[in-house]
């Protein structure tokens, strides 16, 4: 039996994707600093007959990273590491906290790099294992409002960049997800407005695309063709995603601010 | 004329830049870890340099203190330079390491930005952050560089469009430079041989020029602008043949 682990898999893409995963008969360790909802997720895998445990742990404390692997290396090899666990902190830059601007750095760039140089060092990773790291559509725009979380996510993405180039020659697969904005609880408590949460893609069909796109040995996915012209646009005409960001997202958020 | 704050002012760039504009400002700071003495800053008045190790998770307040202590209330030109780098197998690089690329090269820079902010808004001022080439290309042997250098584009792409009007913010991606950078990033003479890179004065120079304009993003160097070009706009051509490379 082959086996996922996915950081913040008790709720939103990384709940999806352990559910996509165990599907697949894989079995499941889910990382999550929410013990409750954990338990649920733990819960609802094993009822529909699956192999499920999770590892409760904060992401941003250095002394649960080192726990974490020291229960994977206990543990069966990786065949695929999911890098799920993301989290931001809206509002303008000059005055959302600067403690909580940190955490953004800590959970969404610092430990999955102090991850995989865990893992790869351990040797707990299967020869043929896929890496997957989950950035952000922001990598091909801008996203004012958040410019902590971007830098998080382009550093994220920049770093798998490296990462495929480095541990390719160990067939060790990397994939970079550039997902738009999902309907989860994430995005809603992050974004300004609510309204046209129906056009977010649900989490389960991010899910699948991931998975699809990680068995086929893909190295990008930007999931939608909407996102993808967004994010050729962000590249050819930067000016103007950048104009657009800004009406639909931080002259809303300094608007309730 | 201007009040200039350059960090990471006691070796290399960071050193040519302090050089470059210290017939030209009215003000210039000095940030640096190392004590006054150690540093090859003879010309310059002890007064000038602030001292503190960036990878501090408070340093940034240190620096707004030692500021306001010297009655130093607005800045015209921040320059984020301070930097350190890594070279090696991802799995030789340390826990501590890592973390503390993280905090000189990223977090540092977010954190000085925040706390300076009212100081550059009273003179409609500017930040410069000194990324590297590397943030546009794969960097296998040393991937947590080459991801602070790309969060720090990030940061700056999405924070220019927040202060639009109040504050200019501006990359700088140099290629590689004759420093002790490379020396101090674990990197040994026979891998790469540093000396046939550009010196200091000519690289600081150019990075000045390109401060001068209003260019959001600017590569030095036209070797390096065709690069980070192929890096970003041919990405998995470069991939491959980089991936190729190494086996
Ligand atoms: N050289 C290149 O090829 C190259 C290419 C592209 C981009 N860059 C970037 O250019 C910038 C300058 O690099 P450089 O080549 O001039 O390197 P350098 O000669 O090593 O100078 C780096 C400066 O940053 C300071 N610094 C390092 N860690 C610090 C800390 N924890 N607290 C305070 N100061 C610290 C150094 O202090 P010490 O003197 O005490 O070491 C030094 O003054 C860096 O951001 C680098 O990433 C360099």
């Amino acid at each position: 039996m082959k086996h996922c682990v996915i950081t913040g898999a008790a709720d939103g893409i990384g709940q999806a994707l352990a559910q996509r995963y165990a599907q697949a008969d894989y079995t499941i360790t889910g990382i999550d600093i929410d013990a409750e909802q954990a338990e649920q997720t733990q819960s609802i895998l094993q009822e529909a007959g699956h192999n499920a445990s999770f590892i409760i742990a904060n992401l941003a404390e250095q002394g649960d990273l080192g726990r974490i692997v020291g229960k994977l290396e206990a543990g069966p090899k990786i065949d695929t590491f999911i890098h799920n666990a993301g989290i931001n902190a809206v509002g303008p830059f000059a005055t959302v906290p600067l403690s909580e601007q940190r955490s953004v750095v800590e959970i969404n760039l610092l430990a999955p790099m102090m991850l995989t140089a865990g893992l790869i060092k351990q040797q707990v990773l299967n020869p043929n294992c896929s890496l997957i790291f989950i950035s952000s559509l922001s990598r091909f725009v801008s996203y004012p409002g958040a410019a902590v979380y971007a830098a998080s996510k382009d550093g994220l993405a920049a770093y798998a960049r490296s990462i495929a180039v480095a541990v390719g020659r160990d067939d060790i697969h990397t994939l970079t997800v550039y997902p738009g904005p999902t309907r989860t609880a994430h995005a809603r408590r992050y974004s300004p407005d609510n309204r046209n949460e129906k056009k977010r893609m649900p989490p389960e069909v991010l899910a699948d695309k991931i998975y699809q796109a990680a068995i086929a040995r893909q190295t990008i996915i930007i999931p939608t063709v909407r996102h993808r012209l967004f994010a050729l646009a962000g590249l050819v005409f930067p000016r103007l995603t950048e104009w657009a960001m800004k009406k639909t997202i931080f002259d809303k958020l300094q608007g309730d601010g | 004329m201007d009040t200039i704050l350059i960090t990471g002012a006691t070796d290399g760039l960071g050193l040519a830049l302090a050089h470059y504009y210290r017939p030209t400002a009215k003000r210039l700071i000095l940030v640096g870890r190392r004590a006054f003495q150690d540093v090859p800053l003879t010309e310059f008045d002890p007064n000038t340099y602030c001292r503190i190790d960036l990878a501090q998770a408070n340093g940034a307040e240190v620096i707004d203190n030692w500021l306001e202590a010297r009655n130093i209330r607005h800045l015209d030109l921040l320059i984020h330079n301070a930097g350190t780098g890594y070279y090696g197998a991802i799995d030789q690089q340390s826990w501590a390491d890592i973390e503390q690329l993280v905090a000189v090269n990223l977090w540092a820079p977010i954190a000085l930005t925040r706390q300076l902010l009212p100081c550059l808004q009273k003179r409609r001022g500017k930040v410069v952050f000194i990324s590297s080439v590397a943030a546009m290309l794969p960097a296998p042997d040393y991937a947590v560089y080459g991801a602070t250098k790309a969060a720090l584009d990030g940061f700056a792409r999405s924070l220019r469009v927040e202060l639009k009007g109040s504050i200019d913010i501006q990359v700088i991606h140099p290629g590689a430079a004759r420093t002790g950078m490379h020396a101090k990033s674990g990197i040994s003479r026979e891998t790469m041989d540093w000396e046939r890179f550009p010196p200091t004065e000519k690289v600081a120079k150019k990075i000045a020029k390109a401060i001068a304009t209003k260019k959001p993003s600017v590569t030095i160097g036209a070797g390096n602008s065709l690069l980070g070009f192929a890096g970003l706009y041919l990405g998995r051509v470069i991939d491959r043949f980089m991936q190729r490379r190494q086996r």
